[in-house]
């Protein structure tokens, strides 16, 4: 009897979960494909993986290949050139936080104090079309619009001012991209910052305007603390994309005069892949994975600070 | 109590206004210059309308399949996509927004995993040779079909939705698929809608995945059709300025990359007054969440 009973309590968890597994068969059924999915496109790309400790033949495939331990990443790690892309890439990232990190702000904070709201509405449409539209098209308007003939320069010399190439020169593509970056993306930004901004209490400024307060009073005190949260969540956010923030605008707007300033690592590994003629799968894999486990750290780094701030992690999305 | 309009008030409209402007006048004049011939554009550059109007860029782009090949290529990729998207991603969405069942946390990690840490582009290439899916539309269609990012928003919608409602359901005898497709899956119309358009969106714009896969010039998705004319510009830029070197062409260059351009924007156009109409939502629920 004792022995029963205690087979009894061993086997009940046991049972229990088949139990629930099988109460859940539906979820697990709505679940395959997904799984399945990712198991293929996300998971089976990692084995790949471990050509950065190979030696790749083309002929001999991912298996066959001689492993070589760590000489492709000290190939990489003492190549000057990557060495460069790679601290290049930090730079011009900072250089995006520092000039179009708070151009969405400014945008909502002025936009919030339009009167009309029929302007509201018709701005905004202009304001986000943009961010709609591919770098491949927005280069195709760009390469036209400050073409030495184009519209910019007509403007520029009606004013008096000497006609400038302005995609074919070093010192002007950085700030070339920070302005269309802006351009592009400042008003679909600003969309979180205005949400933000709809939730303040209204009280605030009643109580705030009774005092005296005025409009820049009102901005500085109120509204710009009351959405600080969400600025640092999209702040951190940025950190999490340092290394591969931009590729697209950088390789689309790029020509071979101004290339060498913009040389990111994302640019840079297409390139040296695709492009070039002794192209070295090891090596360009194992450049992949330096930036992959950069990545992976920025983004732990990002997620430890948004739980702080909100309680919430940056890619769980709550709850 | 209506406030009387001051001074600031005018100033910051003025700036919003103006700021417009420099958004809307690119893409104006890319219109414009489409339609113009050479020696209107390079006599007057800037400007409001064209006053000797030439659909010649339009007959060239058509009469040359190129184009129309792209644009039939990438409605095949959106077509192909979208559907397959929206039903993974809703159905993944909706398992992983009942709050209880087991593994629920291993398949959590599991799909958040490949959010931090991926291969790369070499193993991601290997794998779609071995796939045997190179130099087909298949692997534009397939990658990322997945989104765990929308994935993600729809999960947080299906959360909000009350839970007695999935009760009532299962004591009426119904289970997790019916409940899913007939009862979740309406209510959360607002979010589908939402995600729908950003996947016709973000195939329609796709270049980069179609670039590494795809060598064969017939496959390309209209993007990388535009890329390539574009690109013949970017290059010319060594030897300073585009359109005089062009001279003599039968078709005025500039206008027939600015007609592809003209193309290539029309269907996010046709979309976008859906899109403002669900992305404000869908922002809201996607960035605010977190």
């Amino acid at each position: 009897m004792k022995a029963k009973l205690e087979q009894q309590t061993l086997h009940t968890p046991k049972r229990k979960l088949g139990k629930e597994l099988w109460r859940s068969r539906y979820l697990y059924l709505l679940l395959l494909p997904s799984i399945a999915m990712v198991a293929v496109f996300n998971y089976a790309p990692l084995y790949g993986l471990t050509l950065a400790f190979k030696k790749f033949n083309a002929g001999l495939g991912i298996m066959g290949s001689p492993w070589v331990g760590l000489d492709v990443f000290k190939k990489v790690v003492t190549d000057s050139y990557f060495w460069y892309v790679f601290w290049n890439t930090i730079k011009i990232s900072l250089l995006y936080i520092t000039f179009t990190f708070p151009m969405p702000i400014l945008v909502a904070l002025f936009f919030n104090e339009l009167r009309s709201s029929k302007l509201q509405k018709t701005l905004q449409t202009v304001y986000t079309f943009p961010h709609f539209l591919s770098w491949i098209i927005l280069s195709g308007i760009f390469i036209n619009f400050l073409d030495i003939n184009g519209p910019f320069n007509a403007v520029l010399s009606a004013l008096g001012m000497e006609k400038v190439l302005f995609l074919g020169e070093k010192e002007l593509f950085i700030p070339i991209l920070l302005i269309t970056s802006i351009w592009k993306g400042a008003g679909w930004g600003s969309i979180v910052y205005l949400a933000a901004i709809a939730g303040i209490d209204a009280e605030l400024y009643e109580a705030a305007e009774l005092d005296g307060a005025n409009r820049w009073q009102k901005m500085f005190y109120i509204t710009v603390p009351s959405i600080a949260t969400t600025i640092c969540m999209l702040l951190v956010l940025q950190i999490g994309q340092l290394i591969n923030s931009h590729f697209d605008q950088i390789f689309n707007m790029s020509n071979p005069v101004v290339a060498e300033v913009a040389d990111t690592i994302g640019v840079y590994t297409y390139r040296i892949t695709f492009q070039s003629s002794a192209s070295d799968f090891s090596f360009t894999t194992a450049v992949g994975l330096f930036t992959s486990v950069i990545n992976f750290m920025l983004l732990t780094i990002a997620n430890v600070f948004s739980k702080k701030v909100q309680g919430v992690g940056v890619l769980e999305g709550g709850k | 109590m209506k406030k009387r309009i001051t001074i600031g008030d005018i100033i910051i409209a003025a700036v919003m206004i103006a700021w417009g402007f420099t958004i809307f006048y690119p893409f104006y004049n890319t219109v414009l210059t489409s339609f113009m011939t050479e020696a209107e554009f390079l006599k007057n550059p800037f400007s409001f309308y064209v006053k000797d109007i030439t659909f010649d860029a339009y007959k060239e782009i058509l009469s040359n399949n190129k184009i129309p090949r792209g644009f039939l290529n990438s409605l095949i990729i959106v077509a192909g996509y979208t559907p397959l998207s929206v039903i993974l991603v809703s159905t993944a969405g909706y398992a992983m927004s009942r709050k209880k069942f087991p593994l629920r946390n291993i398949i959590n990690n599991y799909f958040v995993m490949p959010m931090y840490f991926s291969g790369g582009i070499i193993p991601l290439y290997l794998l779609v040779k071995n796939l045997g899916m190179l130099n087909s539309l298949w692997p534009i269609i397939l990658l990322d079909a997945m989104n765990l990012y929308n994935m993600i928003l729809v999960k947080n919608y299906f959360y909000g939705i009350p839970d007695s409602l999935e009760e009532s359901a299962r004591i009426d005898g119904a289970n997790d698929i019916r409940i899913c497709f007939q009862i979740y899956m309406p209510l959360a119309k607002p979010i589908l809608a939402t995600i729908l358009l950003f996947c016709v969106v973000n195939k329609w714009n796709e270049w980069y995945n179609p670039l590494l896969f795809i060598t064969n010039t017939k496959q390309w998705p209209l993007q990388l059709v535009l890329r390539e004319i574009i690109g013949e510009a970017a290059e010319r830029l060594e030897t300073g300025g585009i359109s005089e070197e062009l001279l003599g062409l039968e078709t005025f260059s500039q206008s027939i990359k600015m007609a592809t351009v003209v193309v290539t924007m029309v269907p996010i156009m046709c979309v976008y007054p859906f899109l403002q109409k669900y992305f404000i939502k869908g922002i809201m629920i996607g960035a605010v969440k977190g």
